[in-house]
């Protein structure tokens, strides 16, 4: 999967961005590298601003085996550079894979792992065990239901939840099914702390630069666009894996409903763009994906230009990416003025991306598409 | 040696203004994190050569939990450095 990048190439690819000779951007290069030696040299340790740090490391002696001869042999001990990546280097790296979260495994807690959520599961020990459901995939109709429905008591969200749970490893079937009616205040709290924590942790992410925002939080219509959209598609073809946005939507409008405890600018802040996170199944493609969420193959290319890291080269989707959605003005079926300008926009890049990695046909198609989209976007 | 530092030995050495170097370091960086995000790994001749790949999702104890944990997949960066580079800090054995 990994390609190299010559230097030479890397060399002209730097020349060309800043408009300076070939030998000036070499000369650049590696001076920078120069300079990183001649830190390790003194100091033992180089950084490099927003990319990572060198340090020299020693390596003791250990015996190893010549591959050929077959032979024992000493390796001495001897020094090695080792690279750290710091956290902007990583995070955009990581980009594709930022939607996933560790899970616990042990018998006594749930998949849920976020500290927070984990500390406020040793708070209040048998209820919130429905947390880690709410970050877990729902079937789509249950979305639908929630963000249609935003105002309904928050026990039926809760039955909801249970319902759910029934179907999960047999250690959530927590007793408080029967408890639900007489004890609703308990609920008020705990889906207070639940909102809480899940509106404080998308708070956190979206004020980390390095992060992509995937999050709609705290405004209730993308979710129910979202909803509807998923509607549309035959329920056969619905494995619909939209993480965490309908439950945080939701999530803060129960908060709303209830107590408003939590600082208004937290609930009230927009979503900078309206996104929604999605894993992608294997062998799917970005134009399955499209059906499954807009209803419409053929939007593919505003999903193609939200996740322009993830790769060069179209046809080529890692399995298991977490890829953004964009959210729609219109709806598939009828787009406005402004969805067929970014949707004209998003087919410019695609066939740029294609005429870069050599497919020239698709190019050109992909550039006709984009003139046309370009025409709808203005009468 | 710090960022300025570094932009001011490197501006003397390529005979350009401060604020030149300064955004020819940043746009090579931002080359550098392109390619690393792309998949396209990269080699600096005598130092080494950087490279991104997927590390698969693996378990792992969380002592704090004290439960085991599944990490997820994670896309990182990886160094390995040059014999030029290994030499340099190394007395060549001959």
């Amino acid at each position: 999967m990994s390609k190299k990048v010559t230097f030479s190439e890397l060399i002209k690819a730097f020349a060309e961005s800043n408009g300076i000779t070939q030998q000036k951007a070499e000369e650049m290069i590696r001076g920078v590298f120069d300079l990183v030696i001649d830190d390790l040299e003194k100091n033992g340790k180089a950084s490099i601003t927003s990319f990572g740090s060198f340090e020299l490391k020693d390596v003791a002696e250990r015996t190893g085996i010549n591959p050929q001869t077959k032979e024992e042999i000493v390796i001495p001990a001897h020094k090695k550079v080792s690279f750290k990546p710091f956290k902007a280097l990583e995070q955009t790296v990581n980009a594709p894979f930022a939607g996933l979260e560790p899970t616990l495994l042990g018998e006594k807690s749930g998949t849920e792992t976020e500290e927070t959520t984990a500390k406020a599961e040793k708070e209040q020990e048998p209820e919130v065990f429905e947390d880690p459901f709410e970050e877990v995939i729902k079937p789509a109709d249950e979305q639908a239901d929630e963000a249609e429905t935003p105002d309904s008591v928050e026990e039926e969200a809760e039955e909801e939840q249970e319902e759910s749970e029934v179907e999960a490893p047999p250690v959530f079937k927590a007793p408080e099914k029967e408890k639900g009616n007489e004890v609703s205040w308990v609920f008020i709290v705990l889906v207070l702390l639940i909102a809480g924590t899940g509106i404080w942790f998308f708070f956190l992410r979206d004020s980390d630069p390095g992060n992509m925002d995937n999050v709609v939080a705290g405004n209730q219509t993308p979710a129910q666009q979202q909803a509807e959209q998923v509607e549309k598609v035959p329920p056969a073809e619905t494995p619909v894996k939209e993480e965490k946005t309908s439950e945080a939507s939701a999530a803060s409008s129960e908060t709303k409903n209830n107590v408003s405890a939590e600082p208004a600018v937290q609930k009230e802040k927009p979503a900078p763009k309206e996104m929604t996170a999605y894993i992608i199944e294997k062998d799917e493609w970005m134009w399955d994906i499209s059906r499954e969420v807009y209803g419409a193959p053929y939007l593919w290319p505003l999903i193609f230009e939200a996740n322009k890291t993830v790769n060069d080269d179209p046809n080529l989707v890692e399995p298991a990416n977490t890829l953004m959605i964009p959210s729609l003005e219109g709806s598939s079926a009828n787009l406005t003025k402004e969805d067929y300008a970014k949707l004209a926009k998003a087919t410019k890049l695609v066939s740029e991306a294609y005429a870069k990695s050599g497919n020239s046909e698709r190019a050109k198609e992909y550039s006709r598409f984009a003139a046309k989209y370009e025409r709808h976007s203005k009468n | 040696m710090n960022k300025s530092e570094t932009i001011k030995a490197l501006s003397e050495r390529l005979e350009l203004t401060q604020t030149q170097t300064e955004e020819l370091y940043n746009s090579l960086v931002s080359i550098f994190t392109e390619h690393l995000s792309n998949n396209n790994g990269f080699s600096i001749p005598d130092f080494g050569s950087f490279s991104s790949e997927i590390r698969e999702e693996y378990k792992s104890y969380n002592p704090h939990y004290k439960q085991m944990m599944l990490l997820p997949k994670k896309k990182v960066v990886r160094f390995s450095q040059s014999s030029a580079l290994k030499d340099e800090f190394n007395e060549v054995e001959l």
